[in-house]
């Protein structure tokens, strides 16, 4: 997934290559403060007894091997094509509403699609 | 408490059990209330204060520990960049810099382990019942770093929910990453909405 940075009378825009739904936007800045955070509505906290679940860094090139074990039919929201900072897309909501970008700081958005293809983009304010 | 003191400090520790060792690493921190320790560990690594960073490579940076896979030894590769652009900033950050924490502002960021944090998303692979009202969902996936979308990783494992429900098609949660670091009880999954079960028998939907 690429993703392109547009300006346009002062607001930021992100560019999705191709147009895909996401289940998760985040807009953060070097501090992993979260600014600005999509979900799909389709998506809601769940209740679990327990998890018993690892996360391992590794390498792309694993990644990439384990990027195949996604469905062959993943869940599908709704597709979008370019989403302006701070407002919310058709189908998708605000886990977290958009704080003020400031003019010459580096921030970075990541998208992670439906399969468990991702892009990721840094930008100033 | 002085450099000395601390070196001594981690050579007599070192034999211990972890969790004496980080009793131990408490004490110290309480000791530094008055005088300022120059050294501390968070478990994960030993940061050094006079420095401002930690003294050992962050394993989760370009170049940063290996990582053994099928008898070979990988590494984060550190990113060229071709040309001139935006993408300076984030190469200089994973590239020129091993010994970061937090951001290189530990007095504001919320990286617990001095490593960064991920988000995940995992799919059902198999739908289990049980054990007794339990419904298992053996899940996998991969994460990915909210600030940099080269440092990735997998995941896997159980959830367990009630057994009126099928297992979720999909979730995602945050984790702060470790090598290998196990997703703690209590973690804020958000998945596809429950679907009720009726009837008996076993409940999908299988991915596979």
């Amino acid at each position: 997934m690429k993703i392109d940075i547009t300006r346009t009378n002062g607001s930021i825009a992100f560019e999705l290559q191709p147009p895909a739904g996401f289940v998760t936007l985040v807009v953060s800045n070097a501090k992993e403060e979260v600014l600005w955070e999509l979900e799909p509505e389709g998506m809601q906290a769940a209740e679990i007894i327990d998890a018993k679940m690892f996360t391992m860094r590794v390498p792309s090139s694993v990644v990439n091997v384990a990027k195949k074990i996604a469905p062959s039919s993943p869940p599908e929201y709704p597709a979008v094509s370019r989403i302006v900072y701070g407002q919310v897309p058709d189908g998708y909501r605000e886990l977290a509403p958009a704080s003020t970008l400031k003019p010459g700081e580096e921030y970075a958005v990541l998208v992670m699609g439906c399969g468990l293809d991702h892009g990721g983009k840094h930008f100033f304010g | 408490m002085t450099a000395t003191a601390t070196s001594a400090s981690r050579k007599r520790t070192s034999g211990l059990r972890t969790s004496q060792r980080t009793r131990n690493i408490w004490r110290a921190s309480k000791l530094g209330g008055k005088t300022r320790p120059t050294n501390w560990s968070n478990i994960f690594r030993w940061y050094r204060g006079g420095w401002g960073r930690y003294s050992q490579v962050d394993p989760l940076s370009p170049g940063g520990q290996p990582h053994f896979d099928v008898n070979r030894v990988y590494r984060f590769m550190r990113p060229d960049v071709p040309f001139p652009g935006i993408d300076d900033d984030m190469v200089r950050q994973w590239s020129g810099n091993e010994f970061p924490y937090a951001a290189n502002n530990p007095t504001n960021n919320t990286d617990r382990q001095g490593l960064r944090a991920l988000r995940c998303r995992v799919f059902t692979l198999v739908s289990m019942d049980g054990p007794g009202d339990a419904r298992r969902c053996i899940m996998g996936g991969t994460c990915v770093s909210a600030w940099n979308e080269l440092d990735a990783g997998i995941t896997g494992g159980t959830i367990l929910i009630p057994n009126c429900f099928a297992c979720p098609r999909y979730c995602t949660f945050r984790q702060w990453g470790g090598v290998v670091v196990w997703v703690a009880r209590g973690t804020d999954f958000r998945c596809e909405p429950w679907t009720p079960v009726y009837g008996s028998g076993p409940a999908g939907p299988d991915v596979f």
